[in-house]
């Protein structure tokens, strides 16, 4: 927890006061004393008069790698180091450099000296973040400037993101209520009904007391009586009346009858009240469920998606709120009803009889602990079973729409194989959930025969004893039967119960991650966007992975902008960050002067027009395809957008012209007709600032030129950021800035980069070289792909 | 003669060879056009491109309702002969067969049968209507399912 707060406190440290001023003494002390106990502390013991700090950094593994809590400071003096007690400390004089490293989790920080090595620290890569603070500290130390925050760092407070409240984790399946309030009063409907329900369902096996014991019983003692050997015949028995006793006893047995099925009846009708509200309700409530998650998945940013798979998150929506629907109308209501019968019945039966009653609720504790006992495993066993099937459906999501390559490179029997030791998984889950409820219901079953046992025997024992009368007793054994089948009941509840509890744990897994692209706080409202773009010394991890590294770039409005590098120079990833895919990490990338953090993030995407290497069409007509980014689009502008793209023409040829459809991928297009698509999409909303990415690294030179023509239209006006491994593709780029390793290494016009022999005139040259090696292509200035092609740095 | 304020200054007529030619307002005539709804379903009626044989537009109509009479019927005529949706009046029995299925309607052009080869091969269009594709690409229209008779709407429930 101490460390958390010191990231935050590090953190707050990079924002510097106010202006540029020096900062005083006084106010590195602050920073010390922002320090969480007991650090403050130890911190304050090291410090030497008048040193003053200037970093912290905790590496948190010895140098056996095994966890260990150090500390590494870094005053305008020393460099210190606390491992255990031992107190370690170099002059900043001897210190020549200070390196942080990273690799697959394991991060080093060493201290270099100008003949060896002073020292190492290990940490994990959770920490690389505040390695590289104390490096800059050092290096700006070194470089003989003021021990001020970060010179490079702007005046800009950083807008402040919607700091949304942290989910409280309780048990997942309670937090469906909060779905639930919204149906308060049909809830509270269905409750009252299964309560009636309930009661009336209560009243038949009470009849049959009255009905031994008053009508039955008394009538058979008396004929009895009346047949006594004392010797009186029929006739003198019939002439005392028992044809009239006879009659009357079976009026009474009419009316406790009816009364029987009225009973019945009410308890049948409140049942099917019961169930339909709810049910209505269950649906209602899934329905929201799916919306939420839906519209929560619409709002995390990109990152989340790069690390999730589709038929994974498909399997949530889909099929686990059908789950819990089928949970929250079926067992849900049959638990409620089951709850409520068995305290009635209990109530029932001690007031007729305590000590009967105690036999009959003795092994009910036996069952109610064995639930528990086996619910942890259950809920387990049901996790891992729903992984499984996450599992096939992700395998499903996965080869479908690839199927082309699956089939090219003849993998059909793999992908089959693939399928059935994913089903296997399924099999494994399923058959240790088995094991544990199949022995679980027959225990059940058995317990309640012994019930029914004990029942008797203490029954039995009571009415020689002359305690209770055989009514009571065969009431007992009527409520008796209903007590245990809704006990049983109850029980197979269990599964059902965690099956819903697993699914909305996967849910609320959705659900309570948090956009990583947060909205502004304070949002600024963008009446129109000029298009000057500002990237102030802006830094991006990915990870331990530096991918943009201090980058600042100015970008007049109207100015087209070529972003050339190699593969993995981090080129998409800049891109991405100018759209608000992912936040910086340090400095800023700014629109007309202001932050993009402060803009909400949709009127800011507005703005914004990209085309991308692979365009996506969604099922749909053409016409609406285009008017994806402004739905309410006239024809003509949907016509005229097709035209400046250069997709009229190919449009009318189809056999339904704009409304014919194209697939999820526009698989009856080729190519350059759906990127021709995506750029009329583009164009359509008109934006200020537009990105290419890529947009012409997938088709022949000949659509390119096509394409070509089309993204020249788009351009005009805009401020452009484009990428292209062709070289040619931006020849009417205005300034090209070349990339390598996150850096800007090269910044200018084609001629003057070539003449200057850089980085940019070796690119150059390598794609005129395969140029000249081969292919016929046309002269032109068109240049072959480079032999790499982008895609990991995204 | 004209029934519209605004119209266009284009004559369509038919060459000796049976070709539809276009003359636009300058005196310059395309013959051989092709026209073409651009917008099929949506909005039939607007949006009509005269093409020319490789496929490149000549003129767009915004709206028929631009022509005069005369060219407006040219045109009209011209479309009714290249387009061949029939539209369904009445669905009088579908049989099953496994994913196919064999349908007999009763259409505009008279009663007919088809062979649908799956479900996916009917598509709703906008709220009301419905679009049939049968197994030679032949596409059937419903303007309105709502519209339909009983026994029709009824065996369209199954497939929509």
């Amino acid at each position: 927890m101490a460390q958390e707060g010191l990231w935050c406190i590090l953190a707050a440290n990079k924002r510097p006061p106010a202006g540029r001023e020096q900062r005083t003494l006084t106010e590195f002390n602050a920073t010390c004393n922002q320090l969480p106990e007991p650090l403050r502390g130890i911190v304050q013991a090291v410090l030497l008069p008048g040193e003053s700090l200037c970093a912290v950094f905790q590496p948190d593994l010895d140098d056996q790698l095994k966890y260990c809590d150090g500390l590494v400071l870094l005053t305008d003096r020393r460099l210190l180091a606390k491992e255990g007690a031992e107190l370690r400390s170099w002059p900043l004089a001897q210190v020549e450099r200070l390196q942080a490293r990273d690799r697959g989790g394991l991060a080093t920080l060493e201290a270099l000296g100008p003949s060896a090595r002073l020292a190492c620290w290990y940490h994990t890569v959770g920490r690389a973040a505040a390695a590289h603070d104390l490096v800059d500290a050092f290096d700006r130390l070194a470089a003989g400037h003021e021990p001020s925050g970060p010179d490079h760092d702007d005046d800009l407070p950083v807008p402040e993101g919607e700091t949304p409240t942290a989910p409280v984790n309780v048990r997942s399946l309670f937090r469906l209520f909060r779905f639930a309030r919204a149906h308060t009063a049909a809830l509270t409907l269905g409750l009252l009904l299964t309560l009636g329900g309930t009661a009336a369902g209560l009243v038949p096996p009470y009849l049959t007391w009255p009905l031994v014991d008053k009508v039955l019983e008394p009538y058979q003692d008396h004929v009895k009586e009346l047949r006594s050997p004392s010797g009186i015949s029929d006739r003198e028995a019939r002439a005392r009346g028992i044809e009239r006793e006879r009659v009357a006893g079976f009026r009474r047995v009419g009316f406790y009858l009816i009364a029987f099925a009225g009973a019945s009846l009410l308890a049948w009708a409140l049942g099917w009240a019961q169930g339909w509200v709810l049910a209505w309700i269950s649906e209602r409530i899934s329905a929201d469920l799916r919306n939420t998650t839906y519209a929560h998945l619409q709002k995390l940013s990109l990152d989340y998606f790069g690390t999730k798979r589709t038929g994974d998150l498909v399997a949530r929506i889909s099929n686990d709120t059908d789950r819990i629907c089928s949970f929250l109308s079926d067992t849900l209501v049959d638990f409620i009803a089951d709850v409520l019968m068995i305290l009635g019945t209990a109530v029932v039966l001690i007031s007729i009889d305590p000590i009967l009653a105690a036999a009959t609720l003795c092994t009910f504790p036996i069952i109610a602990w064995l639930t528990v006992h086996l619910r942890d495993r259950m809920t387990h066993g049901f996790l891992q079973n729903g992984r499984a099937w996450d599992v096939v459906t992700s395998l499903l999501a996965d080869t479908i729409p690839g199927i082309r390559v699956v089939k090219a490179f003849a993998q059909e029997k793999r992908e089959i194989e693939r399928f059935r030791a994913a089903n296997l998984r399924i099999i494994a889950a399923a058959d240790r959930v088995n094991r544990v409820w199949t022995f679980f219901w027959p225990t059940v079953a058995l317990l309640t025969q012994i019930g029914l046992l004990v029942v008797w025997v203490v029954g039995a024992w009571e009415v020689f004893s002359g305690r209770v009368t055989v009514g009571v007793l065969v009431a007992f054994l009527a409520y008796i039967g209903r007590f245990y089948a809704r006990l049983e009941s109850m029980s197979r509840m269990a599964t059902s119960t965690q099956k819903a509890a697993a699914s909305s744990q996967r849910l609320f897994e959705i659900l309570d991650r948090l956009p990583g692209v947060p909205e502004p706080a304070h949002p600024v409202h963008p009446e129109k966007i000029g298009g000057a773009i500002e990237i102030r010394n802006a830094s991006f991890r990915f990870g331990s992975r530096q991918v943009i590294d201090g980058v600042s770039l100015e970008v007049k409005p109207g100015e087209m902008i070529g972003l050339v590098g190699t593969t993995g120079a981090g080129k998409s990833t800049l891109v991405n960050l100018v759209c608000r895919f992912y936040d910086v990490s340090e400095g800023a990338v700014l629109v007309d002067g202001t932050d993009i953090r402060s803009f909400p993030i949709a009127e800011y995407r507005r703005h914004i027009g990209i085309v991308l290497q692979d365009p996506f069409l969604f099922w749909g007509s053409i016409a609406e395809n285009i008017a994806y980014g402004k739905p309410n689009a006239t024809r003509a502008e949907i016509v005229a957008a097709a035209r400046t793209a250069r997709a009229h023409e190919f449009i009318l040829q189809l056999s339904d012209g704009y409304d014919s459809l194209v697939g999820e991928r526009g698989h009856t297009l080729s190519g350059g007709e759906r990127q021709r698509i995506s750029i009329a999409r583009a164009l359509l909303i008109d934006p200020s600032i537009l990105i290419l990415d890529e947009a012409t690294s997938s088709v022949d030179t000949q659509t390119e030129r096509e394409i070509q023509e089309a993204l020249d239209n788009l351009v005009r006006g805009r401020t452009t950021i484009a990428i292209a491994h062709r070289l040619s593709t931006l020849h009417k780029a205005d300034r090209l800035v070349v990339l390598e390793h996150g850096r800007v290494v090269e910044v200018g016009q084609h001629a003057d980069l070539l003449a200057a022999g850089g980085r940019y005139a070796q690119l150059y040259q390598a794609q005129k070289l395969g140029q000249d090696l081969g292919s016929p292509e046309p002269p032109r200035e068109l240049l072959p792909v480079l032999p790499e092609r982008e895609g990991g740095d995204a | 003669m004209t029934d519209n304020a605004a119209t266009l200054p284009i004559r369509l007529n038919h060459d000796a060879f049976g070709r539809l030619v276009v003359t636009l307002a300058d005196g310059e005539s395309h013959s051989g056009v092709v026209p073409v709804r651009a917008f099929p379903f949506s909005a039939p009626d607007q949006w009509i491109s005269l093409c020319d044989e490789s496929g490149h537009e000549v003129i767009c109509l915004n709206d028929m309702a631009e022509l005069d009479r005369e060219a407006r019927d040219q045109l009209a005529a011209e479309l009714a002969r290249r387009e061949f949706i029939p539209r369904i009046l009445r669905v009088l029995r579908v049989v099953e067969g496994g994913v196919a299925s064999q349908w007999f309607v009763e259409s505009d052009r008279g009663d007919t049968s088809f062979e649908l080869p799956s479900a996916d091969n009917i598509r709703r269009m906008g709220n009301d209507g419905a679009l049939l594709i049968d197994s030679h690409g032949i596409r059937y229209r419903i303007v309105s399912v709502p519209q339909l008779d009983a026994h029709s709407r009824r065996i369209l429930r199954r497939y929509l």
